[in-house]
């Protein structure tokens, strides 16, 4: 089976870059797999690809890079003008040009892959608009239902039901959008993203420490970690809290972190390259969120024999954890249900151990290879 | 410690070890999974590297070590391992014997064994702040030094300018705590910025504050203690570049 992806642009950095990374590595076992990345600004992808998943760029955006003759002054020309097709309200819509419209517009029409995945609202429109007939289009939702703006919103009710499926991280995403479907005879498919193989290092649950990763940005909430852990540090002092990731409220959570008197207690670590290392030197992940489209970092915690006590926040969190089992969920919002949740699994050690062992069972089920398996499930589904 | 990869290739090694450690005795123990056949560092096959040097010897005795990172292999793969390599309480357990040369197993970002062997002396090693009420007050722990009894002091050595002030500690074996008035300090200001490093004073020893047993590198920009002030003097400890503990004196500009 020949399966194209389609994707902004593969060699910056991201959720969505690894993600479909992942997949594609894991499906090239099996397939003739290529991503087709939109736009090129580098020579190279930032992150990992397998060997065997070709890549290849529809819009060169490097210094001195050629366009094929006859198109290179059209292109120039095009290339200063505003998209026509991409929605304004597409996070990405400033990537896009008219020329960028005109050479996926040339793409999709001559494309013959068996299966196209596409990775974005914007792209996901083009593929139901321009695919061939014969190419089972598959739109991938990498942002929640309510993220979309109300003008593409419109766009996506309109095109979305030409797709032959759509794939959701999950199960509240898929209710959403079968509802919007109301009838059409486009599929819905709740896949969540894969882990990637390979061995991880794993928590002896033996030092106290609670880890936090995520960009410090509001919707992590990390404001709510720090206050529930004024109660921890009190009641329970020799607990520290890691807070991994960086970003635009960083100053104002250090500062948070200085008033409620937590130096003792808190350590604001930086991004790290190898969270999947320091969440093995934890013995609890706790994840404050506001929101969750999904929540990645539960099942690398989940791999590395690390419960993980979560917010009942929309979507992800509750999908994932089984509380009680690999992990705790408190009531979304509630600081002092987090402190108390916190506390109750401090001080539960043999209950952490069984939930760590619970956990890496739970992970297994996110194994990229399983996740490859439930896409293959739902393209033989769809060739019927 | 997150060692990047330049430390090594990602093992192709299919067994990889459940535990890497360095035990308080310097060795190094490695088990694999189901390990009755009880490989350890005493294993003839293991081979440290310097990473700097490229000196090769074996593990057998950690001791002759030189200060540097030593990457561990075995029949000429690297140790692949599932350790985090990082116990804070055996990190502490280790410290407790008095030594001059510290020997700590890691795991690299790619899964790898390596050795960190450092030249250490006799400090105490922080465990708790508190900045308040005009005093800076510091609980702590000996590491790598004997165990001290009786009545200390908490010194604060200004890196230029002002005599050293002190307040009272105490020791209690490896217990360490002790207090210091910032009014005095502040009161020495003498140019916009004085910096003070703080030591446990003990019969006409000084043993520097620091927190290094706890894994986290560069805590300058990773830690921030409340600041309290002295007229206009802004009074705020902080973490070094070498993570030892010292106070900044900084005075504030008129607000207009």
């Amino acid at each position: 089976m020949k399966i194209s992806f389609l994707i902004l642009n593969a060699y910056g950095m991201g959720g969505t870059i690894r993600a479909t990374f992942d997949l594609a590595t894991a499906m090239s076992a099996r397939h003739d797999v290529e991503i087709i990345s939109v736009f090129q600004h580098a020579d190279v992808p930032f992150l990992p690809l397998g060997s065997q998943v070709r890549l290849r760029s529809l819009v060169d955006l490097r210094e001195g890079a050629k366009v094929r003759w006859p198109y290179a002054k059209r292109a120039e020309r095009l290339s200063a003008r505003e998209s026509a097709l991409i929605h304004p309200e597409e996070r990405a819509y400033a990537s896009f040009s008219s020329w960028s419209d005109e050479v996926l517009i040339r793409e999709l029409r001559r494309l013959r892959s068996d299966v196209l995945i596409t990775t974005r609202a914007g792209l996901n429109i083009m593929a139901a608009r321009y695919a061939r007939k014969r190419v089972i289009t598959i739109a991938q939702e990498h942002l929640h239902f309510e993220a979309h703006q109300p003008g593409i919103f419109e766009e996506i009710r309109t095109w979305y039901p030409k797709l032959d499926a759509i794939v959701t991280l999950t199960e509240a995403d898929e209710n959403d959008y079968r509802k919007m479907l109301n009838g059409s005879p486009t599929r819905v498919f709740s896949i969540g993203n894969g882990l990637p193989g390979g061995p991880r290092p794993r928590s002896r649950q033996e030092n106290r420490i609670v880890l936090a990763a995520g960009r410090l940005v509001p919707v992590k909430g990390y404001d709510r970690l720090l206050k529930a852990f004024v109660r921890v540090a009190r009641e329970r002092p020799d607990w520290k809290l890691r807070i991994y990731g960086e970003g635009r409220v960083g100053d104002k959570l250090i500062k948070q972190s200085v008033k409620l008197r937590l130096h003792n207690n808190v350590t604001f670590m930086g991004p790290t390259g190898d969270i999947e290392g320091e969440l093995a030197k934890a013995s609890i992940h706790a994840v404050s969120s506001r929101f969750e489209g999904f929540g990645m970092t539960i099942i690398e915690a989940f791999a590395s024999g690390v419960p993980v006590i979560s917010f009942d926040c929309p979507r992800g969190p509750r999908e994932i954890i089984t509380p009680g089992i690999d992990g705790l969920l408190v009531p979304a919002d509630d600081v002092d249900a987090l402190a108390a949740g916190l506390i109750q699994m401090i001080d539960d050690e043999e209950g952490r151990r069984r939930m760590a062992e619970n956990a890496l069972q739970t992970a297994q089920s996110y194994d990229i290879s399983m996740i490859a398996d439930h896409w293959e499930k739902s393209f033989a589904e769809l060739g019927r | 410690m997150s060692i990047g990869i330049r430390y090594g290739g990602i093992p192709r090694a299919k067994e990889r070890a459940v535990t890497s450690r360095v035990d308080d005795d310097d060795t190094l123990r490695i088990e694999w999974p189901e390990s009755a056949h009880g490989i350890d560092g005493s294993d003839p096959g293991i081979i440290l590297r310097h990473v700097e040097t490229g000196e090769e010897c074996e593990a057998t005795n950690l001791k002759a070590l030189s200060a540097g990172i030593w990457m561990a292999s075995r029949g000429g793969e690297p140790i692949a391992t599932d350790d985090p390599g990082f116990s804070l309480d055996d990190l502490w357990s280790y410290a407790e014997t008095p030594r001059n040369r510290e020997i700590r197993a890691f795991r690299t970002s790619v899964g790898t064994l390596g050795l960190r062997v450092r030249e250490v002396e006799p400090y105490v090693e922080v465990i708790r702040v508190i900045a308040e009420d005009g005093v800076i007050e510091v609980e702590g722990a000996v590491a790598y030094g004997e165990p001290i009894r009786g009545a200390a002091k908490l010194v604060a050595v200004a890196r230029r300018g002002p005599e050293p002030v002190s307040g009272p500690a105490n020791f209690q074996g490896r217990w360490f705590d002790g207090g210091i008035e910032i009014a005095p300090m502040a009161e020495a200001q003498v140019r916009r910025r004085v910096f003070w490093d703080l030591y446990a004073e003990f019969s006409g020893t000084r043993l520097p504050l620091a927190t290094r047993l706890d894994d986290i590198t560069d805590k300058k920009t990773k830690i921030r203690f409340p600041a309290q002030r002295v007229g206009q003097v802004r009074v705020r400890p902080y973490y070094t570049e070498t993570d030892s503990l010292a106070v900044a004196l900084s005075v504030e500009e008129e607000s207009s």
